[in-house]
């Protein structure tokens, strides 16, 4: 860290927060409010003299609060730049009669109690996210009584307790009494791997962290008597099973089995339990000086804003999402930022060291450039017909179109940000935006040929680019076999299909037609597919107001993956085809008729008069 | 907000309630029966433009 701070090509803004991200690949324009710390960084040195006059006493939160720290301080001893910082919510300010006596002390006279935040405009060429994450709280956890007894400790506070450079100079003692605990208790997955509280995926890291500190704790302390409670051992990693191996050797015992509660023996703070040993099959007690909450990750608690910023997705899980997980695991979906660390999935050091690499290799390809490659089919628009009703802005999931309404500018994309996805040439209910190389025109055409003979015998299915589509092709290569009479008509995204390609379809006899694209955390053009979902229901409801069976029209995420579930789904809509009768196909051929030359004819109307 | 919804699978013909959030976090709807994505959230009021 001291490195990257002294690093003349590197600049680091600490204290400051990014507020608005506008631009493009190559041209990002960053707004940061770099935010009053009240001391002049470059003058100050750090002797310390304002610290020991400062009247006020706060938790150290580096040191998860075992230790104190002034209102003036430096948050930890690595934090760059090296000086001080006040911390305004705890300071009794410069009135003379609250306080001001730091100002006094400082020769230097570093301290400017009227420092104001400033805002910051970056020119940059590519953006890396690695906001990292936060810890998972065990409060909600009542039963192992995180705020009820003292010597129940997270894993990051027990971090400190063993540091050289923690609260007790790592000299490891328990919080009750501050005799070194002879009996200590890990348990597993606090937070993780569980549906009602917590999180239901795996934090990754939580396993090995408790093998490291119980081969730290066999190290300083020998006699330590350890137990770690566990769901599963999760030592995959390279050399972890290893050290998975040297604990138990030194006499760290794993149980397999949670406990469900813990008791506090109030005269000498010792915590009592029962817990099953599912490998052995019986109810063990156990009795410790102190137990240690294996804690999880989460995505951090103010995310969700800098998502929004950068116009990136999530996961399910909450983390940011990457544009492919196994193909491009460090690209962001936007184009020019990528992802490092753990604000992408959790992880520990190497892997984080390893993404950030490759994160920053990636992000150098773009700055040593001269020409970046865009995408060719991007969104045009015909401000002729556009009428600036400005729906098509809030559908791009890149924030590439501009438009407004109440000053009548019409949509304008920003090329080098569309990524051709075609939800906003689906969402124009005025035919203004076209899709370069992927037009309406060309899908009517291609509805038109796929049903030209016998439509009875066709089921239209629209397949995105990069999952269905890919699906289809997984099952012709791994010869599962599907209905013939199926038609794939290919978009680059679902969000690509217009109503009028489905109404158009049905008009011209089709029985069935199926929309499909991909599994919502993989879509690839961050949350398009959310849009076709919304048409959808708007369409059924449609369907259902012209009298046509909303079930003529069906939808399907598959991922490139389920070639097999493609050709399942296809037998499903085929027999759905078959049941639909020709009556049903001419009545709604004779709606869709009749509903487009009342169209015509009120459009006609509107001509005229005008 | 989640709030419980009405769906309907439009492969299956099963009906049930589920949450469904109205932002553009939607939850990707699968039937519980046949787990088919054609999952149609009814809703009470059908007024149209058509
Ligand atoms: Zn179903």
């Amino acid at each position: 860290m001291t490195d990257v701070g002294r690093h003349p090509r590197i600049k680091s803004m600490t204290l400051s927060e990014v507020e608005d991200v506008a631009g493009y690949i190559g041209n990002f324009r960053v707004k940061v409010r770099k935010k009053a710390r009240y001391v002049n960084e470059n003058e100050c040195t750090a002797c310390a003299e304002c610290v020991d006059i400062c009247p006020v006493i706060m938790p150290d939160e580096y040191q998860m609060g075992f230790s104190s720290r002034k209102a003036i301080y430096i948050p930890f001893p690595q934090a760059i730049p090296s000086s001080y910082v006040i911390n305004m919510e705890d300071c009794l300010g410069n009135n003379p009669i609250a306080c001001g006596k730091c100002l006094e002390k400082c020769d230097k006279r570093c301290i400017d109690f009227d420092m104001q935040d400033e805002i910051i405009e970056l020119n940059v060429g590519a953006i890396v996210v690695a906001t990292g994450i936060d810890v998972y709280d065990p409060t909600e956890l009542d039963e192992y009584g995180y705020t009820r007894f003292e010597n129940v400790v997270t894993s990051l506070e027990f971090e400190r307790l063993i540091c050289a450079g923690g609260p007790t100079d790592g000299h490891f003692v328990r919080p009750s009494d501050g005799r070194t605990p002879k009996r200590i208790g890990f348990i597993q997955c606090i937070g993780s791997r569980a549906y009602k509280r917590g999180h239901p995926y795996c934090s990754n890291v939580c396993c090995m962290n408790t093998v490291k500190d119980s081969l730290l704790l066999k190290e300083h302390y020998p006699d330590t008597e350890i137990t770690v409670f566990y769901i599963d051992i999760r030592a995959f990693g390279k050399g972890f099973e290893d050290l998975f191996n040297r604990s138990k050797k030194m006499g760290v015992r794993y149980l397999r089995g949670l406990p469900d509660h813990i008791i506090e023996d109030p005269d000498n703070g010792n915590l009592r339990l029962k817990v099953e040993n599912t490998t052995a099959g019986r109810i063990e007690e156990f009795e410790f000086d102190m137990l240690v909450l294996s804690v999880g990750l989460e995505p951090r608690q103010d995310g969700e804003q800098l998502r929004h910023i950068l116009s990136l997705s999530q996961t399910s899980d909450g983390f940011l999402a990457e544009c492919h997980p196994k193909l491009m695991p460090v690209d962001a979906p936007t184009r020019g930022m990528f992802l490092a660390g753990c604000v992408e999935a959790p992880k520990d050091i190497k892997d984080s060291v390893t993404q950030a690499s490759a994160a920053a290799a990636r992000a150098g390809i773009i700055l040593s450039a001269n020409k970046i490659k865009l995408e060719a089919a991007t969104a045009v628009v015909d401000k002729e017909k556009c009428t600036c009703c400005e729906v098509c802005v809030p559908v791009c999931p890149y924030g590439a179109i501009t438009a407004s309404r109440s000053e009548k500018i019409p949509a304008e994309v920003t090329e080098a940000m569309c990524a051709g996805c075609g939800t906003c040439a689906a969402e124009c209910q005025f035919g203004a935006i076209s899709i370069r190389h992927f037009d309406d025109e060309q899908y009517m055409a291609q509805i038109e040929a796929a049903l030209e003979e016998n439509p009875r015998d066709k089921a239209i299915v629209f397949a995105c680019n990069w999952c269905s589509y890919a699906a289809s092709d997984l099952a012709g290569t791994s010869r599962f076999q599907y209905p013939p009479n199926i038609r794939v008509i290919r978009t680059m995204c679902s969000g690509r299909v217009n109503e009028k390609f489905i109404l158009h379809a049905f008009k011209l006899g089709a029985p069935v037609v199926l929309v499909s694209g991909c599994h919502f955390a993989d879509c690839h053009y961050i949350d398009a597919n959310r849009w076709t979902q919304r048409r959808m229901d708007r369409l059924w409801n449609r369907l259902e107001r012209l009298g046509i069976r909303p079930e003529r029209l069906q939808l399907e995420w598959m991922s490139a993956a389920e070639g097999q579930r493609f050709a399942q789904v296809m037998a499903e809509i085929e027999e759905m085809r078959a049941k639909v009768s020709r009556q049903e196909i001419k009545n709604t051929k004779e709606v869709l008729r009749k509903r487009e030359s009342k169209k015509k004819r009120v459009t006609a109307a509107l001509g005229s008069s005008a | 907000m989640a709030k419980e919804a009405k769906l309907k699978c439009l492969r299956c013909g099963y009906e049930y309630t589920s949450p469904v959030s109205d932002n553009t976090e939607l939850e990707e709807r699968t039937c519980p029966r046949c787990s088919s994505n054609s999952v149609r959230q009814i809703r009470e009021e059908k007024k149209g433009e058509d």
